[in-house]
């Protein structure tokens, strides 16, 4: 590879002086560039097509062949670009219209079948209210009248979107956009002003916190790396997002992967790395491709590469795909992974940050905790400090989910209240149906009933309730969920991921998925004991969850029994019902079902009899038929079947 | 060893695990699958056993050992989508494919697997087949998938 100065492209050689007049002494000659590059000065409308992962469901390719049907029939002139998705999942697809002088208009639920009234309007400077969302302000121009702010959104207020800000607003496949919305500016800053211990003591004095899970100091992580002696050490940006139902790393990858690569930057500067690898999973395509853009597009403004800008600090970026392992979320089973081994968990100490990829000292960070180190180092760590709660600095990240109104990604200062979170930021319960319970963390994390609605997003605040801040996944229970069937689902995931190393978890996790199977299916024969034992099963889930967390070398194997052990704390009384009444209050637990036909309202056409595969209804044409109970597997076919809604579940 | 695993492996230097990974997902992307006959190759290659070879690869999600039906639909497993009514329309696809999961329909037709989240929990249930996504899909919705995917002249 050759030296950053020959590889800078011509064209922006001005974005490299700009980055190094780290004075603002000649600020005056590039903000006229800049300004056009925020698109603050347009010379003509600018149309915006927030596309992220979820582009592919709305199918936004439609909609943007319409919208250049429109601009040729029309004849009217127009920039079309791509953008990430604000979190704001539950109003995609999302365009954003913004006409020169004016703040940007965003509309909401776009239809292929609209987009030329909807331009017909915007673009003749007339509002059409039906899709309008709200508007974003622009430096510069006016508003449009009568419409509320993004900011003014119920879903945006008492939100802190530090990560999340430019997500949905600029283009992820341009780094000049990135450029001018500030970035870069601290890299180029500290890599020339301070040497790496400072960075790490900067870092530690913000108090950010890896937000991963495990909730370790990035700063003390850090020195240990730096004061490793060795002749190569490693950053890895750990992006292996495989909890079911999170997803806040793809959006900020997807949104904004600039802000990520310029987290590593600072991260492998500050530990003296010269190599950084990004593990990110092989589904998300979208994210791969603008991650691997954004690399090389800084590579080629000489911002990576040996030598950077002639600061002696060198740095080279390779994204892996991974191939997909939950267990691989955690450090260890990463790095094997990474060497190409089976992704098993290693033993603890030594920790990466002194033994970890080839035996080198490797820092492992998350995608989030790395996209922080960018704002720390551009606004300083007292700012940083002044966000959030004692302990628990910065904001976090939430992916919402299940049974809300508003499902998406909402970023948090810390000591938001969680009732916060589901009742304002994502408007309550969806058809407004009772809150059962929150599902926090993913698999390895636990149910909290309403009440306890009131924590704080804190680490603290969270331990003492028992789970962790985790992933950030989040999801709402109502009504229609059955509690044991939700433990059964983290179980079988937990099952099926175990990496099979330690037995208490590989045996232990099989043990637990069998258990709670019994509880959601019929037994063959109600002969014996069978209900005494399925208890005796339950009783003895404790004990055994208790040795699974002793016992496991790793975070799965010690968290997998939490779902299960906090429904059954919390939602006994569900539990009981199954096991005793054999009956499962949301009817989701299918087998449990047994159906009854009301006589009433039964014709006797023989429609369900004929179509019920395990013959367990009887009756004779024109008389109502029965359903034999002990033939019924509960499939609910008869109900689906019959015309007369005569079949109702018992 | 035919010219395109020998094409793929000549990439990569010899002698060095670290590559597998990568080595098997290019042999993946080219083939759709892992045939059997590779791994004694890809072990010379980069001086492992072929067992371990072997056990690497059956370790990760993103690997198969057979070939995929030429229409392949992918359920999503998250959370959100189990939620909302992902087991039922997984015995929905059994039975109108009358396949399981994992498995190849007779013709050569039709193949569906559980994957990991797909990460679209704002409209779940989800599907995807061959880059297309459905959102909020019942098991009405699904019939008519189906018998859609089916229609396309260029599959059949």
């Amino acid at each position: 590879m050759s030296t950053t100065s020959t590889t800078r492209a011509g064209k922006d050689e001005w974005l490299v002086g700009y980055l190094l007049d780290t004075t603002g002494q000649h600020s005056d000659q590039y903000a006229e560039r800049l300004r056009i590059l925020r698109n603050e000065k347009l010379d003509k409308p600018l149309i915006t097509l927030l596309s992220g992962s979820c582009s592919q469901v709305h199918k936004v390719e439609d909609i943007e062949t319409a919208i250049q049907h429109y601009l040729e029939d029309n004849q009217r002139d127009a920039r079309l670009i791509r953008t990430a998705c604000n979190g704001l999942c539950a109003f995609g697809p999302q365009m954003g219209i913004q006409l020169p002088g004016k703040y940007t208009l965003l509309l909401q639920k776009v239809d292929t079948g609209d987009v030329f009234d909807i331009l017909d309007a915007a673009l003749n400077y007339n509002a059409d209210p039906e899709h309008i969302l709200c508007q974003i302000p622009v430096r510069g121009a006016e508003p449009w009248p009568g419409i509320q702010l993004f900011s003014q959104l119920p879903m945006i207020q008492g939100q802190k979107r530090i990560l999340m800000e430019w997500n949905g607003i600029i283009n992820p496949e341009q780094i000049d956009a990135y450029i001018a919305h500030g970035g870069y500016r601290s890299f180029i800053k500290t890599i020339f002003n301070y040497p790496a211990a400072r960075v790490c003591d900067l870092i530690e004095e913000s108090g950010l916190r890896g937000r991963g899970g495990g909730g370790f100091p990035t700063g003390r992580k850090w020195k240990i790396a730096l004061n490793a002696a060795a002749d190569q050490k490693y950053l890895v940006c750990n992006a292996d997002e495989s909890d079911p139902g999170a997803y806040m790393d793809r959006e900020l990858i997807e949104g904004n992967p600039h802000q990520v690569v310029e987290g590593i930057a600072l991260a492998a500067y500050a530990i003296g790395a010269s190599k950084a690898y990004i593990y990110l999973r092989h589904e998300y395509t979208l994210a791969i491709h603008r991650l691997e853009t954004a690399v090389q597009q800084a590579k080629s403004l000489g911002l990576l590469g040996s030598n950077i800008l002639d600061s002696g600090v060198s740095l080279n970026i390779q994204v892996v795909h991974s191939p997909g392992a939950f267990v691989c979320g955690e450090e260890t089973a990463l790095l094997n992974s990474m060497e190409g081994r089976r992704g098993m968990p290693r033993t603890k100490p030594p920790y990466p940050a002194t033994r970890g990829l080839q035996g080198k000292p490797t820092v492992v960070n998350n995608v989030e905790t790395l996209a922080n180190i960018t704002h720390i180092m551009a606004h300083g760590p007292r700012w940083f400090m002044d966000i959030g709660t004692g302990n628990s600095k910065g904001t976090k990240l939430f992916s919402l989910a299940g049974r809300v109104k508003y499902q998406g990604m909402v970023e948090v200062a810390m000591g938001t209240s969680l009732r916060d979170i589901v009742y304002r930021m994502a408007g309550g319960v969806k058809d407004d149906s009772n809150l059962k319970a929150l599902h926090l963390g993913g698999p390895s994390g636990i149910l909290l009933t309403p009440d306890e609605l009131n924590t704080a997003v804190d680490y603290e605040d969270l331990k003492s309730l028992g789970a962790g801040m985790g992933s950030g996944g989040m999801i709402v229970l109502d009504e229609h969920a059955c509690l044991v069937d939700t433990a059964r689902f983290y179980m079988s995931f937990m099952q099926a991921e175990s990496c099979g190393k330690c037995i208490p978890c590989r045996e232990g996790s099989r043990r637990m998925l069998d258990i709670l199977h019994s509880l959601t299916h019929r037994p063959a024969n109600e002969a014996g004991h069978e209900t005494l034992e399925r208890f005796k099963g339950v009783m003895q889930l404790e004990s055994l969850a208790q040795v699974m967390k002793d016992t496991s070398l790793c975070g799965l194997g010690q968290n997998a029994p939490n779902p299960l052990l906090s429904a059954l704390t919390k939602f006994r009384d569900e539990f009981e019902e199954h096991i005793f009444d054999r009956k499962c209050r949301a009817n989701v637990c299918r087998e449990l079902r047994v159906f009854y036909i009301d006589v009433e309202k039964c014709t006797g056409c023989t429609l369900c009899a004929r179509k019920c595969p395990y013959d367990a209804i009887i009756g004779s044409p024109q008389y109502p038929h029965f359903v034999v109970e002990e033939k019924c597997t509960g499939c609910g076919i008869c109900q689906a079947v019959c015309k007369f809604s005569a079949v109702f579940i018992r | 060893m035919d010219q395109e695993l020998s094409q793929i492996l000549e990439r990569y230097a010899q002698g060095n695990p670290d590559t597998l990974i990568s080595i098997l997902q290019e042999v993946q992307r080219h083939y759709g699958y892992l045939p059997e006959g590779i791994f004694s190759h890809i072990a010379r290659h980069v001086g492992m056993a072929p067992s371990r070879v072997y056990g690497v690869a059956t370790f990760y999600d993103q690997f198969r050992f057979e070939p995929a039906g030429r229409i392949h639909i992918r359920l999503c497993a998250g959370t959100s989508c189990h939620l909302e009514g992902m087991p039922s329309l997984t015995r929905e696809l059994e039975r109108l494919l009358n396949i399981k999961e994992g498995q190849v329909s007779r013709d050569g037709m039709f193949s569906f697997e559980k994957v990991q989240c797909l990460g679209v929990c704002g409209h779940a249930p989800v599907l995807e087949s061959g880059g297309r996504y459905w959102e909020g899909v019942t098991p009405e919705k699904l019939r008519e998938i189906i018998q859609e995917l089916k229609s396309r002249p260029s599959l059949v």
